[in-house]
């Protein structure tokens, strides 16, 4: 697209920029206050028949390159696509009524059942955030993870209320500069259509298509995902099918069986849900082939802070559940650690996993279930040099011997 | 070099010396551009209210500046103004380019002493130009003038000083257009 005061001037609007005025030279644009960069101002040249025109559209696409950290036929090809790209990328979804004799739907149905899809989407995007780019995060992947799914939201771009049809997308341009990590706008310009892919479109009736979202998903993962997706369309007031961007039907999403229900969302103590869920994002990101997948947290659990106070550490050999024992290959230390908001840490750099609870006896079980889920996960014989599994030894009792750190300092 | 090209290097480096240490980028420009020896341009932390590194992005326009360097013995100094002859040439191209074109301009007129041996110190412990160094904009009630072999008076106050302390607050009010002003 050909550099110009109105394709600048257009790509500034349609990214929320603020026209503060103009003078006979330039249009004054100013950040959107979400952009956080106050002092900022971007002059776009008017005078196009200045001699260094050319000069001043390219001091301004070099703001504009510096600022989005995009080369500016990219952020102006982005800016020309912008509307079609969310077309293109948007769900389309129509709501039939059950009854057909009646052509109506509570609003609360259907607002529900986009509160659920939108959940659904939000979990789907913290959980593929996390899996890729928790190397990439040294500091806080949960303040990360809920930046982006507040830069994420999805939006109506269309809507038919007579028929109950609607597209909803997400707006991949906003906030490409404010996570700097690699891949992660790439990722993001393709992440809607890969929920419609990996969850959407499933056919939650087949076997198979089960194994492989469990393959894929732990347990928790699965909840946050799938749960509101069935609460969404398991709805026997309406019935609900994808549509082209025309609303023709193109595929019917089937109600899903309870025992399926169950059998992918299985019931997951919940006391801590929110909690849990974030630990196993940042520390348990199975992938499909059973391998553990992460190594950065090691780097940013050692950089947290670790090593700046007096924390407890232990040497556990072995960890118990009901009449099963999981033996280490060697000692593996636990750090005992605690928050400045007072919440218990249970850290091992050597297994890669970190966990915190509010209280003591939680930040315990929670370790040990998910020293559990990875054993359970990767699987007897697999390649893990510090999980040597001893079965059958009857004894169930604490395994955790030891009294909660001092927090007073 | 003659003493002209070590006066006119002297001068862009000096420049190019205060805007860094203030913060302010320095592009040096070809010889061929117009006139222009450097441009000045602010920079903003774009993460000055996040917990991150600072990553510096370029804001407004670019601060065009054409240096003019002199000795002490070519200026006078008179009513708390440095007194200097600009060739007619150069006062109508700084009137062309406010006139035509975007970017605001600047004359930097930098004063050397007269006596060579005072112009630079480089020892082990100091490192000093010894110069003073004036801003001066094209008056807005600027008119063209006719003869460009001839030259022109103009009267540069003191005030208008480009130091380490200066540069900043001259190039932010100069490149900020009148209605971000109060």
């Amino acid at each position: 697209m050909k550099l110009t005061t109105n394709t600048l001037v257009d790509f500034l609007q349609s990214h929320g920029w603020e026209n503060k005025g103009q003078d006979n030279k330039f249009i004054y644009f100013v950040p959107p206050k979400q952009m956080n960069i106050p002092g900022v101002f971007v002059p776009i040249p008017r005078m196009q028949s200045a001699p260094d025109y050319g000069d001043a559209l390219r001091h301004a696409s070099r703001i504009l390159e510096q600022i989005y950290e995009t080369d500016i036929s990219e952020l102006l090809f982005e800016a020309g696509n912008f509307q079609s790209t969310m077309l293109q990328n948007a769900i389309y979804v129509k709501l039939f009524t059950s009854d057909r004799s009646d052509h109506s739907l509570e609003v609360t149905h259907v607002t529900s059942f986009l509160k659920n899809l939108n959940t659904s989407f939000e979990g789907y995007l913290k959980v593929e955030f996390a899996r890729r780019f928790a190397s990439q995060i040294r500091d806080n992947l949960e303040k990360a993870a809920t930046k982006l799914i507040l830069l994420s939201r999805l939006r109506f771009i269309d809507l038919q209320f007579q028929s109950f049809s609607f597209g909803v997308s997400m707006d991949p341009t906003i906030g490409r500069s404010e996570f700097g990590l690699r891949g992660m706008n790439n990722w993001r310009d393709k992440v809607l259509p890969h929920y419609e892919e990996d969850v959407l479109t499933q056919d939650f009736s087949d076997h198979n298509t089960i194994e492989e979202i469990k393959d894929k998903y732990d347990e928790i993962e699965r909840k946050v995902i799938f749960d509101p997706l069935f609460k969404a369309i398991n709805n026997n007031e309406y019935k609900v099918a994808l549509t082209n961007q025309s609303y023709q039907p193109k595929k019917r999403i089937k109600t899903v069986t309870r025992a399926r229900v169950k059998e992918i969302v299985p019931n997951i103590s919940t006391n801590e849900p929110d909690k849990t869920l974030s630990f196993v994002q940042v520390i348990l990101p199975v992938t499909s082939s059973g391998d553990l997948g992460i190594r950065s947290p090691k780097k940013a659990i050692a950089s947290g802070g670790l090593f700046a106070k007096q924390v407890k550490r232990i040497p556990i050999q072995q960890i118990f559940r009901n009449d099963e024992v999981l033996e280490f290959a060697k000692p593996i230390e636990v750090i005992l650690d605690s928050t400045p908001e007072g919440e218990y840490i249970l850290r091992s750099i050597e297994a890669e996993i970190e966990v915190k609870n509010a209280t003591f006896e939680g930040v315990q079980k929670t370790f040990n279930d998910l020293l559990w889920r990875i054993y359970d996960t990767i699987g007897e014989g697999k390649n893990i040099s510090y999980l040597l599994p001893k079965a059958n030894i009857k004894e169930v009792r604490s395994w955790f011997q030891l009294g909660p750190p001092d927090t007073s300092s | 070099m003659t003493d002209n090209d070590i006066k006119e290097a002297l001068s862009r480096a000096a420049l190019d010396l205060i805007a860094s240490r203030s913060g302010i980028k320095c592009y040096q420009t070809g010889s061929q551009d117009n006139g222009v020896d450097c441009r000045l341009q602010l920079v903003v932390n774009r993460n000055v209210n996040r917990n991150s590194p600072p990553r510096f992005v370029d804001s407004g326009s670019p601060l065009a500046v054409q240096m003019k360097a002199t000795t002490e013995k070519q200026v006078s100094r008179k009513n708390g103004n440095i007194v200097y002859r600009i060739e007619n040439k150069t006062y109508n191209d700084l009137l062309h380019e406010r006139e035509n074109n975007h970017q605001p301009w600047i004359l930097g007129l930098f004063i050397l002493p007269d006596d060579p041996g005072q112009w630079l110190t480089f020892t082990e412990d100091v490192f000093q130009v010894t110069r003073h160094l004036y801003y001066w904009t094209i008056p807005d009630d600027a008119t063209w003038l006719e003869n460009e072999n001839s030259r022109k008076t103009i009267y540069i106050p003191e005030g208008n000083s480009l130091s380490v302390e200066s540069i900043f607050e001259v190039v932010t009010r100069l490149i900020t257009p009148k209605i971000f002003q109060p």
